[in-house]
């Protein structure tokens, strides 16, 4: 059965704001930024939103996160924008930025409002980037904390280090994937990479965080925001660019079948290849079906699971299909065209959303993929929340 | 040097752990109804849905499923500890059945890997806890 939703939603507006590994501007203004500038490149303007729709969680561990500061909430964005006339809002926990687009295309459909804005704020703050200075461990930490293991490049450097040992897979394998969304950032506007290439050498001398994960491996927390806005079909036909249609989706997270302490490579893999089976059935598409992909890369290693997953190569194959020509410009699915999270900075998925909307729209200039009638976008990480969404050119 | 680490603090479900750890015992939650074991323990089976729930002992044996070796000093009272190696162990009795700890003994940063046989020993930490660890079995 056909959704009834599918093609009947679009995405017109994208839009970052200055995206700088620490801005002078706090975090409620790079949004009022990003927000206003995608409302403008949809051709409307603050007075038609009338929907807000955010995963609005800090980037801050601990402490009292100020709204505005350290995230930005429906509230400060109805605020910023001048108090519009909001018919509809939520905020997505648990969050991802993909889930909180499902849930803007969802009250639209449903005719709840008319133009839903869309973002995803975030704050680099001072010091060491997620350090845990709880002198308690509570709740499940209690089974974690005692050991050290609290900080969450170590919770996906456990299932990484486990994946390795049973393919064979190598750094050097990461290295090609790593590099070459380095060189796609570049000359990217947006990229906090844009003009910072790097090298397979410089990549094999990174020291490590939490092995296998050296620094490279994570993306660079950054102070930015992206935003989008969407509306139904047949609102977007009368707008700026062509919209970007929302052909399916699914919602990830949850279905681990695992119960463990920690992040496992089996409930990984349960999540994705359910958020996979999902988006297939949903979509009605396959991965031949599409020309372009854009996986959610915050760490390196959950590409391997979204290829993996998705079916673009066999399982424990990633490392080795990111070497040969298939991900590549000119190759069947080209991968992150604008550098993705590891190129572009950590916007939890608003990179993979922007480029899979402009890929459909024919906007991406000397990156643009030719005849890209459906794209994919992912975020999140495949275990407590992720989704993915198809864009299609036609409607 | 273990004084500034994050205390676990028990809740009424959690607390029979810790109790069994001060006796140099490692339990996890059994249900009373099919025998399947969790851990971290949770409020009801999750494989038959019974509420009846009790504690185990475990021989704490088992082998390294996912390690990483943290450089980092990123977690308070762990600062001059690093590199430490941290594992996820999963247990003889029972498949996927994990336990979080440290790797202890010789060289742990260079012995530690996939598939490492272990066993539990128990580290009093000076103060009111004991942490169940693992340490490398000794091979014949």
């Amino acid at each position: 059965m056909v959704p009834s939703i599918r093609n009947r939603t679009a995405v017109v507006g994208t839009a970052f704001s200055e995206v700088a590994r620490r801005s002078t501007r706090s975090v409620g203004e790079l949004a009022t930024e990003a927000a206003l500038r995608a409302i403008e490149d949809a051709g409307l303007s603050v007075g038609d939103i009338d929907g807000l729709c955010v995963y609005p969680n800090p980037s801050r561990l601990g402490g009292t996160p100020l709204d505005g500061q350290d995230y930005v909430s429906r509230r400060y964005m109805t605020h910023a924008l001048g108090t519009p006339d909001i018919r509809w809002s939520a905020s997505v926990q648990p969050g991802s930025t993909v889930g909180s687009l499902i849930e803007a295309a969802n009250a639209l459909h449903a005719g709840a409002c008319r133009y839903v804005l869309i973002w995803r704020a975030m704050h680099n703050p001072r010091g060491a980037y997620g350090t845990y200075g709880s002198a308690q461990a509570h709740g499940p930490e209690q089974f974690r904390a005692p050991y050290g293991l609290a900080n969450v490049v170590m919770d996906f450097a456990l299932p990484y280090s486990r994946y390795q040992a049973l393919y064979g897979a190598t750094r050097e394998q990461m290295a090609t994937f790593v590099v070459a969304n380095r060189q796609r950032a570049l000359g990217n506007p947006d990229a906090v990479f844009r003009d910072s290439p790097l090298t397979v050498a410089d990549y094999l001398a990174d020291p490590m965080i939490a092995s296998p994960l050296s620094r490279l491996d994570c993306d660079m927390p950054v102070d930015g925001c992206g935003a989008v806005v969407l509306t139904t079909a047949e609102r977007a036909r009368d707008l700026r660019h062509r919209p970007a249609y929302v052909r399916g989706y699914a919602s990830g997270g949850g279905q681990t079948a695992r119960w463990a302490p920690t992040v496992t490579l089996g409930g990984l893999r349960d999540s994705a290849g359910h958020v996979a089976r999902t988006l297939w059935e949903h979509t009605g598409l396959g991965p031949t079906d599409l020309e372009q992909i854009n996986l959610y890369d915050g760490f390196s290693f959950f590409i391997y699971l979204w290829l993996e997953a998705l079916g673009f190569c066999a399982l424990g194959e990633a490392g080795r299909f990111l070497q040969g020509p298939d991900t590549a410009p000119g190759g069947r699915w080209p991968l992150n065209t604008n550098g993705g999270a590891l190129g572009m900075g950590r916007l939890h998925g608003m990179p993979q959303i922007v480029e899979a909307v402009r890929q459909v729209q024919d906007r991406c200039g000397s990156r643009q993929v030719a005849d890209a009638t459906h794209t994919l976008a992912i975020s999140g990480n495949a275990g407590n929340a992720c989704a993915a969404v198809v864009f299609s050119r036609e409607p | 040097m273990t004084a500034n680490r994050p205390i676990p603090v028990p809740t009424p479900l959690t607390a029979g752990f810790w109790d069994a750890a001060r006796e140099r015992r490692l339990v996890v939650r059994e249900c009373s109804g099919c025998g399947r074991l969790f851990h971290p323990p949770p409020s009801q089976c999750f494989a038959c849905g019974s509420s009846a729930m009790c504690w185990r002992e475990v021989t704490g044996r088992g082998s390294v499923a996912e390690f990483t070796v943290m450089y980092s000093p990123r977690v308070r009272g762990f600062e001059d500890a690093v590199p430490y190696v941290c594992v996820l162990v999963e247990l003889d009795e029972q498949p996927e059945l994990m336990l979080v700890g440290n790797l202890l003994g010789d060289r742990p940063v260079e012995s530690v890997r996939i598939g490492l046989r272990v066993r539990t020993r128990f580290v009093d930490t000076g103060q009111d806890y004991v942490l169940p660890q693992f340490e490398a079995e000794v091979t014949a």
